[in-house]
């Protein structure tokens, strides 16, 4: 299972892809959004991992562009942005789970296994 | 042997010259080595911090107790600041089993130590980077020391230890409203706001006395705090707050309001709305957009006719085209003896997109 992280903190970034390769997954790394619209259309990575805040495209705008483009894998919006407006629009352009940091990174790897119907 | 004099004279002055501007250059190549030797320095040792921090979450602490490689830096001034800091910024990341580890960290390191060192000193950035430490860390022992920097004589001292006090003890820690003369920043409004994760009923009397601070500052934040929770309970208080002399606590109130709106509200706002400024009357007509409650079209269709202000009109006509008031807009067009300005504001409404 091909996962992408999209964040431009570097130890969340490192946490996280530790976390997912120790878990057995693949994983491909961006740190800014215009990287990461292209990677998913490239690699096509099962499920999406993206903060909100980031250089050249935010993750609404990731999240836009793969509904133009038609390409659907599982999103996971994680965010220091928790407030009401950003969580449903995240929601409304398809992101398939929200979390608010401060994270904890167990949960996300459970949040993302149960996406991906993975034990 | 005048002319001698002179010529050599000023070779000495030129000499002289180009030796001082030599000197300088040396200084400034000195001074860019050494800050690009920091910059350098900073980038290797933020990826050393972060990749034992990221193992330390990864594999737990043991991974990198008795680190010969931090501990070797940790001698260096520079070094420790930088530690501090990522630890304290790493609050903001992560919850949970990782944020345990780095309080491991913090103390398996000695960062409590410099935290301590920090807090006594005259110094107030250092100061301000010890009460952030103890908060990020949750170290309750400082508790004491954090709560005398609340009367502090520096500001973003009397800040951190504000958000400190509600991180430790979540509404409690907002005691500190009862008796604050200052301004609550918009930024520390919305940190204060992200920290509290309940209000438990038996602090009602607090809000209410809140409600009615002679501080401005201190209403405004209550206001959010209701807000935030929708606490309905202090409808009536924020009522009355429509005839606060502060033109922000009216328009404050307003949001507020409409955020914890009963059936009555509509009646109410629009009673209020005579005698209000412009920008309360148009914060009544979003909040009227945001509800879309019919019962206030004939309202609205009496101020796009009568309203002065033409940015009201302009509101009200977007807020009648958002509530489908499509063919009233446009039999307004019809009308002959419809005037000039209205004209304009009902065609913008009916060609903007919203």
């Amino acid at each position: 299972m091909l996962i992408l992280i999209a964040e431009d903190d570097e130890l969340i970034l490192k946490t996280i892809e530790h976390k997912l390769l120790k878990e057995g997954f693949e994983v491909i790394l961006t740190r800014n959004g215009k990287d990461a619209i292209s990677m998913i259309e490239e690699k096509k990575p099962d499920l999406v991992v993206t903060d909100i805040m980031m250089p050249f495209a935010s993750g609404i705008e990731i999240l836009s562009a793969l509904q133009e483009k038609e390409v659907s894998p599982y999103v996971i919006v994680l965010s220091s942005m928790g407030q009401e407006g950003v969580v449903l629009e995240a929601f409304n352009l398809g992101a398939s789970d929200f979390m608010v940091k401060p994270f904890s990174p167990n949960e996300l790897v459970l949040r993302i296994k149960r996406l991906l119907r993975i034990k | 042997m005048i002319c001698a004099i002179t010529v050599q004279g000023l070779t000495y002055l030129f000499l002289g010259l180009l030796t001082i501007v030599l000197v300088l250059i040396i200084l400034v190549l000195l001074y860019g080595y050494r800050n690009y030797q920091l910059i350098h320095n900073r980038q290797s040792w933020e990826n050393l911090i972060e990749d034992k921090i990221s193992l330390a979450i990864l594999e737990g602490i043991e991974a990198i107790r008795d680190d010969k490689e931090i501990i070797k830096l940790l001698g260096i001034e520079d070094f420790q600041r930088l530690f501090l800091s990522i630890l304290i910024a790493s609050d903001q990341k992560f919850s949970g089993d990782a944020h345990r580890i780095l309080v491991q960290i913090f103390y398996e390191y000695k960062m409590d130590a410099l935290a301590w060192k920090k807090v006594k000193s005259q110094d107030i950035f250092k100061n301000v980077r010890a009460i952030q430490a103890f908060t990020a860390m949750d170290v309750e022992e400082a508790i004491p020391e954090i709560l005398s920097f609340l009367t502090h004589k520096d500001a973003r001292i009397r800040s951190e230890a504000q958000y400190s006090m509600v991180r430790f003890k979540d509404f409690r820690g907002l005691e500190f409203l009862n008796s604050f003369d200052g301004i609550i920043s918009n930024w520390q409004k919305i940190r204060l706001l992200k920290a509290i994760s309940e209000v438990p009923n038996q602090h009602y009397d607090q809000i209410s006395t809140w409600l009615k601070h002679s501080n401005s500052s201190v209403v405004a934040f209550t206001l959010q705090l209701v807000k935030k929770f929708r606490l309905s309970f202090f409808y009536d208080d924020i009522i009355l707050l429509l005839n606060h002399t502060d033109l922000n606590i009216r328009v404050y109130a307003v949001q507020t309001l409409q955020s914890i709106e009963n059936e009555s509200t509509l009646s109410e706002m629009i009673r209020y709305y005579p005698t209000q400024c412009s920008l309360v009357q148009l914060t009544i007509i979003s909040g009227i957009r945001k509800s879309k409650n019919y019962d206030s079209i004939s309202f609205l269709e009496n101020e796009l006719i009568n309203a002065r202000d033409v940015t009201i009109r302009v509101s009200v006509a977007e807020t009648l085209m958002s509530m489908g008031q499509v063919s009233y807009l446009k039999n307004i067009l019809e009308v002959p003896t419809t005037s000039e300005p209205i004209r304009q504001v009902v065609r913008h409404a009916l060609a903007v997109k919203l």
